[in-house]
């Protein structure tokens, strides 16, 4: 069985002191290790940003793509080898900006991987301009003035699109962030893990105190339904409390490489297939 | 100039919606099957209903596949397709059309008279009716006219009828019946259209079939196993062949919601160890370019097939042009090796699939592969497909290794070995980041320029590997040497056919591999003092250039045209004339 350890990598973070990014990074370990997961049984897929800056400070195969296209690489490795568990990590700008239409259709596709969303609703990397999950009026690096356009919000995003998962999870909550990600790698679908953070260096608006101060488990809430409508309108930014947990799943949800009908009853991967094929039926067509 | 006994010309013209492609098929089928050598060449705008469509048929006898700018036999449709192509017609040559819904102009009738054209009314609308069909089987009845007008069997039709229209017994009776109707018809008008053509018992067995279908073959075959595209004219064909006959085959075929996600799909499914590829055209490569340069960075195989069409922008969408050489050579941000090729007819189109996907894997580099719509949506003869003629080449892949095994550890010829996720032997980065042998980022300035070099060596490998331009004919004793690539090298194989009749030599030469362009086969093919050509279809001279800056040599005499048509025979043949006198 593997270790915590074994996830080290050589390489030592290099996120403010403060950031969310170094719960999530611990998290992210801590399940792998309870789902039994070794660093060579699974790939990780980074974007760009402090999420990517990750991509070398955990042992694990991984691949670090392009900024915003984080969900199209990831679903690319987990269509060519759908036993493999692969984590798709983007932050709120790559996701929102860039990636939105990819987002939106890995949904419609339900393929079946875990993409953890870092939210602290600003661009750190570049140095702390607005992400489309920045406040309107909010003023930022290139928005002196405040930032125009409305806020998005994540989860009535991703419902409103179909999700067949919507988990949001905060830094400041361990335990339950651990159990989101494990959950997340189980969904028979694409799982959409929102983990509220703290920015410390860009994000004056909402810290730490202030998520903490707001946040609660659905779980000690017994009214919490499972229900695509209800949890839209509980995440709404209207609301005081903040809800997370495991907020919404679909238990019906079957993943686009089960919803293949010629792939139905093979046990290979399509990393066992590569061969020739016999076209001879094919080429009697063009007689 | 030319002796046309040696070609006759089909074309079926009328509205988009009229089924003209359909019908023109069968008829290309139909006399491959009489053992008729054939081209089938088809001219639609960028529009479902209303626009002006044809489908053009050469006959022949020579090499290559003609295309020309005369016709013999016209069938028209509507009224616009007799005054279209009224000036194409040969002398003697006939416009059979329907005249139960086509009045042609007096001015256009004393025209056609003038040119010794014939003039032949029909009613197709009234003959589909009486066989029991709608109007759309006019055209059904229009080819029963055509193939008596051959003076073909009709036993060596009916069969392709039934195989088209198979969905119902009651379709295929109808059809059929359809069919006789327009045959007897001419039959009993007693007309005839001669021609010399010789029939030949090997092209029964041959393949008919467009560029587009020969790469999706060559997918299949080499073992493509996910396919991942957005639709884009003149590709598209290559989405909708492997969506129906690929997963027959268990290949996942994904219709993406964009070029950008295509792109990373394929790079993502050749991390995990399988074959990808996708196609699009210039438009939508300009959208994967970024991921172009992310299989360069983290040598992660990458191909993707380009079917040009005029540009720029939108620019000509059912049209054909060669202006994406220089595209494919250059797009991508940074520096990083690349294989850019060009196959010529099916043939080579399914040859070369296989080709590239073994390039790409054993290079670990992107290959791009340019095809236009002239090959991508012409229907070629060409021998039998065999997956035997398929090789499968994965390049260097390990099966055992520990935690020291480097992904991006250097080598003699630039490549490292690779292995996949999930394998038990050592966890690497793929990072689009500059990075280290374990592919962790790094600034470090040694490191930048070690890791830069280590890539780019892999383009002296690839070129001291990659195969020589063909050539056809001898250039020892040739009065005229020509250069060109993709799909002009058919029309001009038949072009110097004819020349050669009147025994002139030309030497062809065709450049299949455009990147990294190999310049010591070229110098020494144009090496001498004969007279050098180049032919190309684009307005820049995209080939001649990359040429004149691999081996310093500028041609003698060149041939392009940018106005969306592919080359006619007439146009190749007039320019080659001037040159072998």
């Amino acid at each position: 069985m593997a270790t915590l350890a074994d996830f080290n990598s050589p390489l030592l973070p290099t996120w403010c002191p403060g950031c969310g990014n170094f719960a999530i990074w611990t998290c992210l370990k801590q399940a792998l290790v309870e789902k039994g997961l070794s660093p060579m049984d699974v790939n990780l897929c980074f974007d760009i940003g402090c999420n990517g800056n990750g991509a070398d400070k955990i042992n694990a195969y991984a691949f670090k793509g392009l900024h915003g296209r984080t969900i199209p690489l990831a679903s690319g490795i987990s269509l060519g080898n759908h036993k493999l568990p692969v984590i798709g990590i983007g932050g709120d700008g790559g996701t929102f900006d860039e990636g939105m239409a990819h987002l939106i259709h890995a949904i419609r596709s339900n393929y079946k991987f875990l993409f953890i969303l870092h939210n602290n609703c600003d661009f750190g990397l570049t140095t702390g301009q607005a992400t489309p999950t920045t406040p309107q009026g909010q003023k930022m690096n290139s928005s002196p003035y405040g930032v125009v356009e409305s806020r998005l919000n994540p989860g009535q995003l991703v419902l409103a699109s179909g999700a067949s998962f919507y988990a949001r999870g905060f830094t400041g909550n361990i335990p339950q962030l651990k159990e989101l990600i494990v959950k997340g790698l189980e969904h028979e679908g694409f799982a959409f893990l929102e983990v509220l953070q703290h920015c410390p260096t860009y994000n004056k608006f909402q810290d730490h105190l202030y998520l903490n101060s707001r946040v609660y488990d659905v779980k000690t809430d017994e009214n919490h339904k499972n229900d695509r409508r209800y949890v839209y309108d509980l995440v709404d930014y209207s609301n005081e409390k903040i809800a997370t947990g495991l907020l919404y799943q679909d238990p019906e949800s079957t993943s686009y490489y089960s919803r293949l009908e010629k792939r139905k009853g093979m046990e290979t991967t399509l990393k066992d297939e590569v061969k020739v094929y016999d076209i001879a039926e094919q080429v009697k067509e063009f007689i | 100039m030319e002796n046309r006994n040696n070609r006759m010309i089909i074309k079926l013209a009328g509205a988009a919606g009229q089924g003209i492609k359909t019908a023109g098929l069968i008829l290309t089928k139909a006399l491959k099957r009489s053992g008729y050598k054939v081209f089938g060449y088809t001219e639609y705008p960028s529009l479902i209903r209303g626009g002006h469509n044809v489908f053009q048929i050469e006959v022949f006898n020579s090499d290559g596949a003609p295309l020309s700018k005369e016709t013999d036999i016209l069938l028209a449709l509507d009224k616009a397709s007799i005054a279209l192509h009224t000036k194409e017609l040969s002398q003697g040559g006939i416009i059979l059309y329907d005249e139960n819904t086509v009045t042609p102009e007096q001015t256009i009738i004393d025209e056609l008279k003038n040119n010794e054209v014939n003039l032949v009314p029909i009613k197709l609308s009234d003959l589909a009716s009486t066989a029991g069909g709608n109007a759309l089987m006019k055209n059904t009845v229009a080819l029963g006219a055509i193939w008596e007008l051959l003076g073909l069997e009709l036993e060596d039709l009916e069969p392709l009828i039934a195989e088209t229209y198979n969905k119902t017994q009651e379709m295929i009776d109808l059809n059929i019946k359809c069919l006789r109707g327009g045959f007897e018809d001419v039959k009993a008008k007693g007309l005839v259209f001669k021609s010399n053509l010789n029939t030949d018992e090997s092209v029964k067995n041959m393949m008919l079939i467009s560029g587009n279908e020969a790469v999706a073959l060559g997918a299949i075959a080499a073992g493509v196993r996910l396919y991942s595209s957005y639709p884009m004219t003149p590709a598209s064909a290559i989405l909708s062949y492997l969506a129906e006959h690929g997963p027959k085959h268990g290949m996942v075929v994904k219709q993406a919601e964009d070029e950008i996600t295509a792109a990373n799909m394929v790079i993502g499914a050749f991390h995990a160890g399988t074959r990808s590829m996708c196609a699009t055209s210039g438009g939508g490569f300009d959208l994967m370019t970024e991921a172009l340069s992310l299989s360069g960075m983290t040598e992660t195989p990458f191909f993707c097939v380009i079917g040009q069409r005029p540009g720029p922008a939108t620019g000509v969408p059912t049209w054909t042009a060669q202006g994406d050489l220089d595209l494919a050579i250059k797009a991508g941000h940074g520096e990083f090796p690349r294989i850019v090729l060009a196959p010529g007819n099916p043939a080579q189109a399914f040859q070369y699939t296989a080709d590239a996907l073994n390039l790409t894997e054993k290079y670990q580099t992107p290959v791009l592969m340019l095809l236009d719509k002239h090959l991508g949506e012409s229907f070629y003869l060409s021998p039998q497909f065999k997956s035997e003629s398929i090789t499968i080449d994965r390049g260097k892949i390990l099966t055992s290794g520990d935690n020291e095994t480097k992904r991006y550890a250097p080598s003699e010829d630039g490549v490292s070995a690779r292995w996949f996720p999930g394998d038990q032997i050592s966890t690497f980065l793929a990072n689009s980041d500059e990075h280290t042998t374990k592919g962790y980022s790094t600034e470090e300035g040694t490191e930048i320029s070690t890791m830069m070099q280590k890539r780019l060596l892999k383009n002296n490998t690839i070129l001291s590997n990659l195969p020589d331009p063909l050539i056809y004919g001898d250039a020892v004793d040739a009065e005229l040497k020509l250069v060109t690539w993709g799909s002009n090298i058919e029309v001009i194989k038949a072009a110097i056919g004819e020349l050669e009749k009147q025994g002139k030599k030309i030497a062809l030469m065709q450049i299949i591999y455009c990147w990294p362009l190999k310049a010591d086969p070229i110098v020494s093919f144009l090496n001498g003092n004969t007279q050098t050509a180049i032919i190309e279809l684009n307005a820049t001279m995209q080939l001649a250039t990359l040429i004149k800056q691999v081996t310093g040599i500028e041609f003698n005499n060149k041939l392009n045209k940018f106005d969306g048509r592919p080359f006619y025979i007439e146009e190749i043949i007039a320019f080659l004339s001037n040159l072998v006198k």
